[in-house]
């Protein structure tokens, strides 16, 4: 008997996200689960479409979607493997027909949205299983899959490699921080390709994930020991005495150079797993401009935005493997 | 009858206990929203401690061994464009062991105190007491050269008590990634030592 599922949208460069970078559910004996595929699925297998696309060749959508999916299989410390299984007929965004789809879609509704792109999962409402995942891409954007980008074109393996994320289980991150280009803001280079707006048109630089990106896919499909040679840091965020819900808490590892990034839960705690071993300079700030908390499934109102960034400065934040440090708490000031 | 002395021991070990003043840069490790840089701090006495000894071959020259262990506190600096700069002190410590052969130049006085000078060369060895991923250890030649002052206890001509400092630079430090300085350091140490043979 098919085990009865819902399905959860994640929508264009926006997501479902619940605390932390995950997509989560609630299942119905009140436990929350974080949203991913079993590995008895492995390689996931997945489906492209076969209308042509506008900008350029069926095959070449295949070689770019297939290129992004190895982008997220080739992380080492991570097990999730897919694979190819052909063209179909079947739209993305036709659920429950037990095929991960990706397709373009020319819907009227999705001109003048902005989104480039938006990935749906099927789950199983008692485990959290993933069991299909479709991604479209808007007709209504001008694409491009040439390497070196194509100016006023949209990089079309950088934005399926982002889809790719959420197809995973992947909310959306706020490490990032934007910069003004062409009267638009868009991410600067370092941050994560999970984050909610996208590079902006000629830009590749959304084909590379960083080490934020790397370490969700890691936690949620651990291997090579990843869990064991990791540890975690966490804390309360607090403003007046009082815990500041999805506040974004930041862990920097000067000799590493990894920055991995986590949200508070609605209460303050927080905490930022899959860290390698080392002393971190850990940051908190809040959801700011463009983003907003709907972009990362936090409420919009009750989502406290009034305060300034800060950085934890109670003594070290070192982190261990296979340990939590505990106590890393940040107050901060409207 | 002959007149005759005590033959002078050749040999002597010690015992010591101090301070190392480090001077380490680590250099600056920048992400998208912070440049972050790192150095040693100074730390008080009791940080370091360790053992010795030399041969005389002659009243005034001697070659000697010396190991000494110190731990060093690290503290970062973050220059961060949205909250400014702010220190964070002792955010990690690492233990620096010292193996040094060397020689010394010492001139006994008459009123009993034997100051000298000494020239060493060896290895640092650097390791961080808590786990630094892709950080195991750093070692590199170390060079010390600095002096100090013995006294041998006239009621226990073979018990002494001394005070040495000298002063360090090694080839090889921990840094951040894309630093490349090395340390310095000055150590302090009060020593009670034995003579033997």
């Amino acid at each position: 008997m098919k085990a009865p599922v819902l399905a959860v949208l994640a929508l264009g460069m926006a997501s479902q996200a619940s605390s932390y970078q995950f997509l989560q559910h609630e299942t119905p004996s009140g436990s929350l689960v974080d949203i991913r595929w079993f590995s008895a699925s492995f390689p996931v297998p997945f489906y492209v479409n076969n209308r042509e696309p506008l900008d350029f060749s069926l095959q070449q959508a295949v070689d770019g979607v297939t290129a992004s999916f190895r982008t997220w299989e080739d992380v080492e410390t991570a097990s999730i493997t897919f694979r190819y299984a052909g063209t179909t007929e079947a739209e993305a965004f036709d659920f429950f027909d037990d095929r991960s789809t990706l397709g373009f879609r020319d819907d009227p509704e999705l001109e003048g949205s902005g989104i480039l792109g938006a990935t749906l999962q099927v789950i199983n409402i008692f485990t959290g299983e993933i069991v299909e995942s479709d991604i479209f891409f808007s007709d209504f954007f001008v694409w491009s899959v040439n390497p070196a980008g194509q100016p006023n074109t949209f990089d079309f393996v950088s934005v399926a490699t982002h889809e790719i994320g959420h197809f995973v289980g992947l909310g959306h991150s706020h490490v990032g921080v934007t910069e003004t280009r062409n009267f638009r803001r868009r991410p600067v280079e370092g941050s994560s390709i999970l984050f909610p707006f996208s590079f902006g048109p000629g830009s590749v630089i959304g084909r590379t994930l960083t080490v934020d990106d790397t370490t969700g896919v890691s936690i949620l499909y651990p291997s090579g020991g990843f869990l064991q040679r990791t540890g975690t840091l966490s804390g309360r965020v607090t403003k007046g005495g009082k815990g500041v819900g999805y506040a974004h808490v930041v862990g920097f590892n000067p000799f590493t150079g990894d920055t991995v990034g986590a949200f508070a839960d609605e209460s303050g705690d927080y905490e930022i797993r899959g860290l390698r071993p080392g002393p971190y300079v850990v940051r908190v700030n809040p959801i700011t401009d463009p983003t907003s908390p709907e972009d990362f499934g936090f409420p919009e109102r009750g989502t406290d935005l009034d305060y300034r960034d800060a950085l934890y400065t109670g003594g070290p934040a070192e982190v261990q493997a296979s340990a939590t440090t505990d106590g890393i708490d940040v107050v901060v000031e409207p | 009858m002959l007149a005759q002395t005590s033959p002078q021991k050749k040999l002597e070990l010690s015992g010591f206990i101090g301070g190392m003043s480090l001077s380490q840069d680590l250099g600056t490790a920048s992400n998208i929203y912070m440049s972050v840089t790192g150095s040693a701090e100074s730390v008080d006495f009791g940080k370091l401690w360790g053992f010795g000894g030399s041969w005389a071959f002659t009243r005034n020259m001697a070659a000697e061994f010396r190991f000494s262990r110190s731990t060093n506190a690290y503290s970062l600096s973050v220059d961060d464009e949205a909250i400014g700069n702010v220190g964070l002190p002792a955010q990690f410590e690492a233990e620096q062991l010292f193996l040094t052969g060397g020689v010394t130049f010492q001139y006994p006085l008459e009123l009993g105190l034997i100051p000298y000078g000494s020239f060493g060369v060896g290895r640092l060895e650097t390791t961080p007491l808590k786990t630094i991923e892709g950080l195991e250890s750093v070692s590199g030649t170390d060079v010390s050269f600095g002096g100090g002052v013995k006294y041998w206890i006239p009621a226990v001509p073979w018990l002494g008590v001394g005070f040495d400092l000298r002063y360090h630079t090694a080839a090889e430090g921990i840094t951040f990634p894309d630093g490349d300085d090395s340390p310095t350091g000055t150590e302090y140490t009060i020593s009670g030592m034995v003579r033997l043979f």
